[in-house]
């Protein structure tokens, strides 16, 4: 426990070192691909880029190294971050470890969208923007009904959430089922496993504007996350207004998530083991959980999609991956870790 | 003591008698053939069938396509839904027949019995307790098994079945001699080309480009027919599977074939395809789809007249000789019921991306 007490106490110098591996692993998913760039080349490549100095690189490899795995490597530490911050605060909210903003309905609906836009043979860019809205959307069915209960509660927000994400399930299970199911179905369950593999510099420009965005209202706000997390009551007396505040971390961690979805299909897990993971390494303490559940699920997401992209000549799905990966680390963290709640 | 052994005896009777049974039923995979009413199915099933049959059902996709080629006036409603675009090249009277919901694990049956069937059908791979269990949610309408509807080297099999089934062999003769003569055409050239300068294809599934069929999978087939080699040699799945842009790149494929208009229409101006040589070459080809597609989707007789035209988008150069403008008009009016005009012919092969035809 002294242990950790001194982590909270050097936040910034812990944050510091934790960043140091996801900046190697930066680096070293440029030379990860299934297309063989000598390293030598991939650095002549990168510093070519930055000065103006004459080098011979191939267009192919200058294709494959801006254009595949640069997108492709922001892209995995951007939603890998946004699923663990979202994931961190949405367990502070809600005082609960078990919760994560797709009890929300929000990966439902955003799946519900992308295979609606797939069954009328949309493109790319059009599915991805589909299920952004049907992921807010869906929430925002699931927060309004919520509202018009009495004696509105996290809990009753959650119920509500509960049914809205098995009722846009449903909606899921019946566009699979009026699929095509020799050129639409295999594209929606493809999408639905989840899979960076279709990411282009476009794309990810589109989602990082509100997950940036997501990520910088948590960070400014992660203090008062610290006083709703001993309770309503006490945050009250302090001073806080609860309802407001519970609203901007819901609209925040939803924008997060659905923008995530909406990019790469459905991944689970990271929004769950990885404030796991941080809490274990420094604390409960919001301050310096939400930077460090960022710096870890950017490593995480992206060590996976490097697997992912380059074990086999097959795509490996990042929702499997991700799963058998996260769920025997989980439950091996369970057995590790005492009660870090308090 | 005696009571013993006439039990014995007589369950070893029983036994061997069953047994008999058991071997009859299961082994007797003689190929259909008509007897007093009765017929056996590919799956090797006695089955009692009505001397008239007018009404034709089936669960299957691949044995619809066959019906639809064979006797298309006796199809009752298609297994599945089809789009505007399929429909382009397809009779009225043929589009407007109902959808029933096909597939043999979800099919409405009441939908099927409420059409009034003389006979429905089954596509491949069900074995016989699946089709005896189907054929009794369908009660006394009988139910015949096809097999090899689905791959290209056995089709004419289930042509053949299909033609005694349904009293049309002398139209299941025409179409397997359609089927021989484009086959035997292509294979006497594609089987001369030498390893080394054949054409490595990529056949390019979905929007993106990056989903495809691997070497072996019955949804390639033509790739291999043709003499040529498909990239995406994979031992782990005979599925789809997804592909990133970058093994693609290394793959660098001579060929693309690609099933969506809209991946079809982009790949050109996509930055990312820029350096496969196939799109360097513009060698990018799209798939006709309509009334069925040419190339897969899924496989089976449909197939038939993509093979000339693979062979043509792999090498215009060899197959010179194949005149696949007159071969298609002749498959369209004998075997879709639908007579091209020569500027339809032409739309059809000059959007799939050929130059010459």
């Amino acid at each position: 426990m002294s242990l950790r007490k001194k982590i909270a106490e050097n936040s910034i110098s812990v944050t510091f070192i934790l960043i140091i591996p996801l900046v190697i692993l930066f680096f070293i998913s440029f030379l990860i691909g299934r297309y063989p760039i000598p390293p030598y080349e991939v650095f002549i490549a990168i510093v070519s880029k930055l000065f103006p100095i004459n080098a011979n690189v191939s267009p192919s490899m200058n294709t494959v190294i801006f254009e595949i795995r640069l997108p492709r490597i922001f892209a995995a530490m951007l939603v890998g971050a946004a699923l663990s911050v979202a994931g961190a605060a949405f367990q502070g909210l809600f005082r609960n470890p078990l919760v994560s903003p797709d009890k929300l309905g929000v990966t439902a609906g955003a799946g519900f969208g992308a295979a609606l836009a797939i069954l009328i043979s949309a493109g790319a860019l059009f599915i991805q923007i589909s299920a952004l809205l049907w992921g807010l959307l869906a929430v925002t069915i699931t927060y309004f009904l919520s509202r018009t209960f009495k004696g509105t509660s996290m809990l009753t927000l959650v119920l509500c959430g509960i049914a809205i994400e098995s009722f846009f399930g449903a909606l899921i299970a019946l566009s699979k089922y009026v699929a095509d199911p020799y050129e639409q179905l295999p594209t929606i369950v493809f999408w639905l496993m989840g899979s960076l593999a279709s990411v282009n510099i476009q794309q990810l420009l589109i989602v990082s504007i509100p997950i940036l965005i997501g990520m910088t209202i948590l960070i400014l706000i992660r203090w008062r996350l610290n006083v709703l997390s001993m309770g309503e009551e006490e945050a009250q007396t302090l001073g806080v207004n609860t309802g407001r505040l519970q609203a901007i971390v819901i609209v925040s961690c939803t924008v997060l998530t659905a923008s995530s979805v909406s990019i790469c299909g459905i991944i689970g897990w990271i929004g769950l083991v990885i404030p796991h993971v941080a809490r274990m390494i420094v604390g409960p303490d919001h301050k310096i959980l939400l930077p460090v559940s960022i710096i870890l699920g950017a490593f995480f997401l992206l060590l996976i999609d490097d697997i992912s992209r380059a074990l086999l000549s097959v795509e490996i799905p990042l929702g499997i991956l991700t799963a058998i990966i996260g769920a025997p680390f989980f439950i091996y963290l369970l057995g590790k870790s005492k009660e870090v709640w308090s | 003591m005696n009571n013993k052994k006439i039990v014995i005896i007589s369950l070893i009777g029983i036994i061997v008698v069953i047994g008999t049974l058991y071997v009859y039923t299961h082994y007797n995979t003689d190929n259909s053939s008509i007897s007093e009413g009765h017929i056996s199915d590919m799956g090797g099933r006695s089955v009692q069938i009505p001397p008239q049959i007018n009404k034709i059902a089936s669960l299957s996709y691949s044995v619809t396509v066959e019906i639809y080629m064979l006797a298309p006036d006796k199809l009752v409603g298609w297994d599945s839904n089809r789009t505007t675009a399929e429909n382009l090249y397809m009779p009225i009277k043929y589009q407007n027949l109902p959808i029933m919901g096909g597939g043999k694990k979800d099919a409405n049956y009441e939908t099927y019995l409420s059409k009034d069937p003389d006979v429905v059908f089954v596509g491949h791979g069900g074995s016989i307790d699946d089709i005896n269990k189907l054929q009794e949610k369908l009660g006394s309408v009988p139910l015949l098994d096809v097999e090899g509807d689905n791959n290209i080297t056995s089709l004419p099999e289930s042509i053949k079945f299909l033609g005694t089934a349904l009293g049309e062999n002398e139209k299941s003769i025409e179409l397997i001699s359609f089927y021989d003569n484009v086959l035997n055409k292509v294979n006497s050239t594609s089987s001369t080309i030498p390893d080394t300068e054949k054409k490595r294809v990529y056949y390019a599934r979905d929007s993106t480009g990056l989903m495809t069929n691997p070497e072996g999978s019955t949804h390639t087939q033509l790739i291999e027919l043709s003499g040529g080699i498909n990239v995406a040699q994979v031992p782990l799945t005979k599925g789809s599977i997804g592909v990133s842009m970058e093994q693609i790149l290394d793959w660098n494929p001579d060929v693309i074939i690609a099933s969506d208009p809209s991946f079809y229409n982009n790949v050109y101006s996509n930055p990312l395809w820029q350096n496969v040589k196939a799109v360097k070459d513009k060698q990018v080809y799209l798939v006709p789809n309509s009334p069925f597609n040419w190339f897969e989707g899924p496989p089976g007789a449909n197939t038939i007249i993509g093979i000339p035209w693979t062979a043509k988008v792999l090498y215009p150069d060899k197959f010179k000789d194949i005149d696949l403008k007159n071969l298609t008009k002749e498959y369209y009016s004998n075997f879709y019921h639908f007579n091209l005009t020569d500027d339809q012919v032409y739309n059809i092969l000059s959007s799939s991306g050929l130059k010459e035809f």
